[in-house]
């Protein structure tokens, strides 16, 4: 009999040892608890092991967990409080419009803060400058009852609101992301354009980013 | 379940001061448990983030602890288990009547975890903190010497439990730390019980001759 079973894999196991049913009878989980214990009293090699695995079992059990602040459970229900942006369209392609998005909001209110809104009174979609498209984007952002009929603004069916995904499906149609996306990369310094705009129009500004940033308008 | 023998028959009556899984002394893998549990889930289904918030801090130490013996940083744990509860909430909707919640929970964690490990391995970075505190841990209500030589065992345990391989050292703290049978381990591992029961056999092997390298000479 030996009891230097540690540096080997020491299960002692074959027709008359119980294997890994050893290691489980700890844990309450053998295949055949009842045979186990009457081998353990009748092998004391085995009863060797069984105390060894047992003293291994509680060391472990015995290893103190690390202390849990307050602020734990405050820190997820404020993750969980703050709504992830979401658009409810298109999901397999929600990244890539999610994208596009920012481009149309952060373009359209620096562009429709730098120059008044063109009152549109057209109908024909090829006549509308992106200026105006920017306007249409920004009067929806700011909370107006705007329609993209009164810009003469071409929606899929006849909806005389528009939502932020009829919007963005519309703009996208008329490749106003390309000119959008243009306009706003010729603005090669992006703290130059947004100092360029007057106190108010930077609150506004980051207002409207910080609504984009908390998912509500989009 | 975890089964304690009388402690008269222990060898190391100490390190039975073991903390209870949940804050109520409950085990995490407790079917029982896991029925009290779907209450505060369908309400948390509905938006109650309050009941949601409830099941964060009855679970929040036992996610926590594993998460820590996994990755041997509190920092790293209590980040990684701050990001399995938000996945958990998002999963919420899919979470069925006949699903154990804790399964689930650590099912989570379990993949975040090795996550985090593969991720750590790749940038080259170790565990930032090992064993960080076992000592002030261990000294509460003892003895100097007695609580020296209760930080010297966990010490090599720890350092025993982190040299294992990430499959072995998972089994073990899902069994000994969290107390989740032999069931509730296979569903968070997506094997057979079978295999659950040699992976851990095997583990407690390697746990021992690692401790016995280290100079650990309680085993």
């Amino acid at each position: 009999m030996t009891h230097d079973h540690a540096s080997k894999d020491i299960h002692p196991a074959g027709d008359n040892h119980p294997g890994d049913d050893l290691s489980a009878r700890l844990d309450g989980q053998a295949d055949d608890p009842a045979r186990v214990e009457a081998h353990l009293a009748e092998c004391a090699e085995c009863a060797h092991r069984f105390r060894e695995l047992k003293t291994v079992s509680d060391a472990v059990k015995g290893l103190p967990g690390p202390t849990v602040s307050d602020a734990f459970a405050l820190r997820i229900a404020a993750r969980i409080r703050r709504p992830a942006p979401r658009l409810r369209y298109w999901p397999a392609a929600s990244g890539l419009l999610a994208a596009a998005a920012t481009i149309v909001i952060i373009a359209a209110v620096v562009l429709s803060l730098r120059q008044p809104a063109p009152i549109l009174t057209t109908t024909r979609a090829e006549d509308i400058s992106p200026a105006g498209e920017s306007a249409l984007v920004a009067d929806i952002l700011l909370g107006a009852d705007a329609s993209p009929l009164d810009y003469g603004f071409p929606v899929p069916g006849d909806t005389p609101e528009i939502s932020p995904e009829e919007l963005i499906l519309a703009l996208s149609a008329s490749g106003w992301f390309e000119d959008a996306a243009e306009a706003w990369e010729a603005e090669t310094d992006i703290d130059e354009l947004v100092q360029s705009l007057d106190q108010t129009q930077q609150m506004e500004f980051k207002r409207l980013l910080r609504t984009y940033e908390e998912g509500a308008q989009i | 379940m975890v089964s304690p023998e009388p402690a008269s028959n222990r060898r190391h009556p100490e390190l039975w001061a073991s903390k209870g899984v949940l804050q109520d002394g409950s085990e995490a893998g407790n079917p029982a448990v896991d029925m009290q549990e779907w209450p505060l889930v369908e309400r948390a289904q509905q938006g109650d983030t309050e009941a949601f918030t409830l099941l964060v801090r009855r679970y929040q130490q036992p996610v926590i602890h594993f998460c820590y013996r996994m990755l041997a940083s509190a920092q790293d744990a209590e980040d990684v288990a701050q990001e399995t509860f938000v996945r958990l909430y998002r999963y919420l909707d899919r979470l069925q009547p006949d699903a154990k919640f804790s399964t689930v929970l650590f099912g989570i964690a379990r993949n975040l975890t090795l996550n985090h490990l593969r991720d750590t391995k790749r940038r080259g970075r170790g565990a930032t903190d090992p064993l960080e505190n076992h000592a002030g841990l261990a000294a509460n209500s003892r003895g100097p010497d007695q609580a020296a030589r209760l930080g010297e065992i966990q010490a090599v345990v720890e350092q025993g439990l982190q040299e294992l391989s990430p499959d072995h050292r998972e089994v073990l703290v899902l069994r000994e730390i969290n107390g989740l049978d032999y069931e509730a381990i296979a569903r968070v591992l997506e094997c057979r019980i079978g295999t659950v029961k040699s992976r851990i056999a095997r583990a407690r092997d390697q746990l021992q001759a690692r401790i016995r390298h280290l100079g650990g000479d309680f085993i």
